[in-house]
């Protein structure tokens, strides 16, 4: 005749089992989603744009390399020419490399800026504000 | 006497709990690891107080020497040196104080922005405050008409930056 105790002894084991699998696979999907690293650089080129136009006087033009953060436009199917916006009214930069949304800094200065972007060089044009 | 003998299953149960507190308490830690490394911020207040401050310098003088304008009425200082008056309004992030001597008599204080970081910048000298506002001070000798002022320069920044939705 049989007894339950082998019964109780495997479901207590699997339930042990699948309670450290959940624990396991929880924590490697937040560390995965976590692992993203773009968000880092939507800050520091955002601030080293807004520094560099505060810095720059008028009618200059400043180039930044920005090939370190192509892939991580590409990646999220992201044209690199969308990844920078520049909003003159409140003179802020804004830099976004997901479809979800960006980072945004403001500057001090009272210049008129445009940004463009050739292959992995992007131009600050930065010109005298019209006064009205 | 009747000696009852334990068996090990009621330990095996107890230690199970104690296992997924212990699981509970690494993962914890390691998810509290990641979230305090991806939301680190990098600071760059000190910079654009600097910015400002030396962008000012440069704008009111010459070589060490102060220009004739800033002594004019009706002198605008945003205006002279490329300044968003906007930026400096009420609610602003950023401040600065321009202040010129002739031994020890105040010629010139030209002030705006969010005065409340003036006061934070004179804590901030002597208390470490991670949110308060990062402050550049700067002493200048400069010549004016053979005359030798100096300029006081307080400028503060207290930007934090932000999250946008879209990116347009």
């Amino acid at each position: 005749m049989v007894n339950k105790k082998g019964d109780t002894v495997v479901i207590e084991t699997f339930v042990f089992i699948v309670f450290n699998l959940i624990f396991f696979f929880g924590m490697l999907v937040f560390v995965y989603t976590s692992g993203d690293q773009s968000f880092i650089y939507e800050q520091s080129y955002a601030k080293q744009i807004a520094l560099l136009i505060d810095n720059a006087k008028p009618d200059t033009i400043v180039m930044v390399n920005v090939k370190d953060i192509k892939e991580f436009a590409e990646k999220n199917n992201k044209n690199l020419a969308e990844v920078f916006a520049i909003d003159n009214s409140i003179n802020q930069v804004k830099v976004g490399l997901k479809k979800t949304g960006g980072y945004s800094y403001q500057y001090f200065s009272n210049y008129d800026v445009e940004l463009k972007v050739n292959e992995d060089w992007l131009s600050i044009i930065i010109k005298n504000r019209i006064k009205s | 006497m009747k000696i009852k003998k334990l068996n090990k299953k009621g330990g095996e149960k107890l230690l199970s709990v104690w296992w997924f507190f212990v699981l509970a308490v690494i993962g914890g830690g390691i998810s509290l690891g990641v979230m305090i490394y991806y939301t680190a911020d990098v600071n760059t207040n000190s910079i654009e107080a600097d910015v400002l401050s030396n962008r000012i310098i440069n704008c009111i003088s010459d070589n060490g020497i102060l220009k004739n304008e800033i002594f004019e009425t009706g002198f605008d200082i945003f205006n002279f040196c490329n300044l968003d008056k906007k930026m400096f309004e009420r609610g602003s992030f950023i401040y600065f104080n321009v202040s010129i001597f002739d031994q020890g008599d105040t010629v010139l204080n030209i002030s705006a922005g969010d005065y409340s970081i003036e006061g934070d910048c004179r804590v901030s000298k002597k208390v470490y405050g991670k949110y308060f506002p990062k402050c550049s001070e700067k002493i200048r000798n400069l010549i004016y008409k053979d005359k030798i002022l100096k300029l006081a320069i307080l400028t503060g920044s207290n930007q934090k930056g932000g999250r946008i939705p879209i990116v347009k």
